[in-house]
């Protein structure tokens, strides 16, 4: 069930800047539609690291959602952690299944949550709202 | 005065006749002034007229020889000498003393000899004894030292020929069928090729004896057996004598040691020694035995370790994509409803059975890893030329060229190598035809898959093989690649990618064929 913006407390979160970083397109759209529609603005939707982190230099988002399997030569966690020492912004990890060597290195880059795939609203938007108490 | 001297050279006789050692009394010329009984006996063989007579007249030339010197030297020191010396088959200790004269002057000498004979002998049994022992202990440091079977036996051979004093030594293993007798060390001076190039029936010569009654025996006289001596057919000389020992372990004849001499008879001494020897062989044999099994269990759980390493290498590969891009494949489909249900987009149901379909090409996948885990034990001779004919089937919008042929050891997994390889070409590169060339080198075959697609670009060709690599539009379960790479790997061949001209990939392939399987590396 697709919740709708009022049935979901956006609070003082409204408005705020997410870059999503998701090289499965439907997965990425789904996250745009149900995030603008709790009122976030979605400023963009790339698919791989190298991209992110331009896109991160120039419109420095409140909050990136960051897939850790990426297509190309970097992967999520390596942006994450280039985007963190170059800019500071954080980042919530959006994942289907990590492996614990990936776990660890991407705990290492201090990222404010984790979103399992398939992801669900309730649990997207609670990870993003403590995410922001965090930052 | 003159009864006086009478008596006095009564009683010397008494005196001297009293000793255990011959005595003699000569002058300075050697004249022999008097003797005892046992001297005139043994020395001057009873002869009346000895007195007066000389002393060398009743030795060797060589014995002579040697009491001059010592009476030279007596002479020029004026102190007794002692030395040994042999008359006939008896060994004696001779001591000298000179006797002077009213002018200090050596006028006469008295001479003891006694009989030491006995003495040597146990000296010299002795001394034997010593050696043999040393012998032995040195041949038995040997068990130990080595783990070189044949090393150890041609010690032992070595020790054995040393010791008993023979011509040669070799030991011999009994073959399973009880019947054959196997060189496996010869020392033997003279026909050591020879007894080393043929096997004995046990039947047909002496050496088999020994097997055949399960005990060591002498053959002191060799000429009357109608069998053959160490060689079948071989001539026997007169004097050679064969000593035989069976090596048994557990009750059970493994083999033998035998020794020859050409000379002196072979003794119930030498029986036991040589029995020492054979339990020196038996044991070295034993050890060689469980030092085998002992090799072979090692390798066995070297390689189910390798096994079980591998296998939880792919069951770990398996989860993760059973977990990862299974559980993506579900959310892009989770999305894809969801989007559905907002949107009323029917092109995102498309997407989302384009997704179903890609979680189902993954599980065909986890097939061919459960083939390529299961299959590892399954190898045989195959006509890689055969099974391509057989995967080809399945791309008849695609032209094919095939040139040659190779066998090599492989199993059920092979196809999917091809068919992963073809299927890429076809799908991912876009080609419409491939040349594919099969050629026999030394020690491998090699396969070339040339396609005429979109190539593979130079930045990716070293990581195309590594596990979950998806490169492209097409780009599908990024295994399918990483599994032929292991399978190959597997058969201990190796692949890699070129470009092809004007443009494709090609990829490379060499299997070991039967020289190379012996090889640690192909070339």
């Amino acid at each position: 069930m697709v919740l709708r913006k009022n049935q979901l407390s956006s609070g003082n979160l409204s408005m705020s800047k997410i870059l999503i970083v998701e090289d499965e397109k439907i997965i990425a759209e789904d996250l745009r539609l149900t995030l603008s529609a709790l009122g976030h603005n979605i400023i963009g939707i790339t698919t791989t690291g190298e991209s992110a982190i331009k896109i991160a230099r120039i419109f420095h988002p409140d909050i990136i959602l960051m897939d850790i399997m990426l297509d190309g030569e970097v992967d999520g966690v390596q942006a994450a952690e280039q985007i963190r020492v170059d800019y500071n912004i954080p980042v919530i990890y959006v994942t289907a299944y990590s492996d614990e060597k990936t776990r660890k290195k991407a705990a290492k880059t201090n990222p404010l949550g984790y979103i399992n795939k398939p992801f669900d609203e309730r649990e997207l938007l609670d990870i993003i709202g403590k995410a922001y108490i965090k930052h | 005065m003159e009864k006086s001297a009478i008596t006095t050279g009564k009683t010397l006789n008494t005196l001297l006749n009293t000793l255990a050692s011959l005595v003699i009394i000569v002058d300075n010329k050697g004249k022999i002034v008097n003797c005892n009984e046992k001297a005139l006996q043994i020395f001057c063989h009873n002869d009346p007229d000895h007195p007066g007579k000389s002393f060398f007249d009743y030795l060797s030339k060589k014995s002579t020889e040697i009491f001059q010197k010592e009476i030279e030297k007596i002479i020029e020191k004026g102190v007794p000498v002692s030395y040994e010396d042999k008359n006939g088959d008896r060994i004696y200790k001779i001591s000298i003393y000179p006797i002077f004269d009213r002018s200090n002057n050596v006028g006469q000498f008295i001479i003891f000899a006694k009989d030491i004979t006995g003495r040597k002998k146990i000296e010299q049994s002795e001394l034997r004894k010593t050696q043999q022992l040393e012998q032995i202990l040195e041949t038995s440091r040997y068990l130990s030292s080595s783990l070189d079977l044949k090393e150890v036996l041609t010690r032992i051979c070595h020790g054995a020929k040393e010791i008993l004093n023979t011509h040669g030594s070799a030991i011999y293993t009994l073959k399973k069928d009880g019947e054959t007798l196997v060189p496996m060390v010869v020392v033997d001076p003279t026909y050591e090729k020879e007894v080393m190039a043929i096997n004995l029936n046990v039947h047909t010569c002496l050496t088999g004896e020994a097997v055949l009654q399960k005990k060591c025996l002498i053959f002191n006289d060799t000429r009357p057996h109608t069998k053959g001596f160490q060689i079948p057919g071989t001539s026997i000389l007169k004097n050679e004598r064969l000593i035989v020992a069976p090596l048994i372990i557990r009750d059970k004849v493994s083999g033998v040691i035998t020794l020859d001499r050409i000379g002196p008879i072979f003794t119930p001494g030498d029986l036991s020694l040589t029995e020492t020897f054979a339990a020196f062989a038996t044991t070295a044999l034993k050890n060689a035995q469980i030092y085998s099994k002992l090799q072979h269990e090692v390798e066995e759980r070297k390689k189910a370790e390798d096994d079980l390493a591998l296998h939880q290498e792919h069951l770990k590969l398996i989860n993760k994509i059973l977990r990862h891009d299974l559980m993506n494949n579900l959310a892009v489909i989770n999305s894809a409803f969801r989007i559905y249900k907002t949107m009323k987009d029917e092109e995102v149901l498309g997407e989302a059975s384009t997704y179903v379909s890609k979680s189902v090409e993954l599980i065909k996948r986890m097939k061919e890893l459960e083939t390529f885990i299961s299959s590892s034990d399954s190898s045989k001779m195959l006509s890689l030329r055969e099974i391509i004919n057989q995967v080809i089937v399945n791309y008849n919008y695609i032209k094919f060229n095939i040139t040659g042929d190779c066998h090599v050891l492989v199993d059920n997994a092979i196809t999917s190598v091809f068919d992963n390889i073809i299927s890429n070409a076809a799908i991912h590169a876009k080609t419409d035809k491939i040349d594919i060339s099969l050629k026999k080198m030394k020690d491998y075959c090699e396969v070339r898959i040339a396609d005429y697609g979109s190539g593979v670009p130079d930045r990716i060709k070293a990581k195309v093989f590594q596990e979950r690599f998806k490169y492209g539009n097409t780009g599908n379960t990024g295994i399918g690649l990483y599994i032929v790479k292991r399978t190959i790997e597997h058969y201990g061949g190796e692949i890699s990618v070129e470009d092809n001209n004007p443009h494709g990939a090609v990829f490379v392939m060499k299997f070991r064929n039967k020289n190379g399987l012996k090889k640690k590396s192909i070339k």
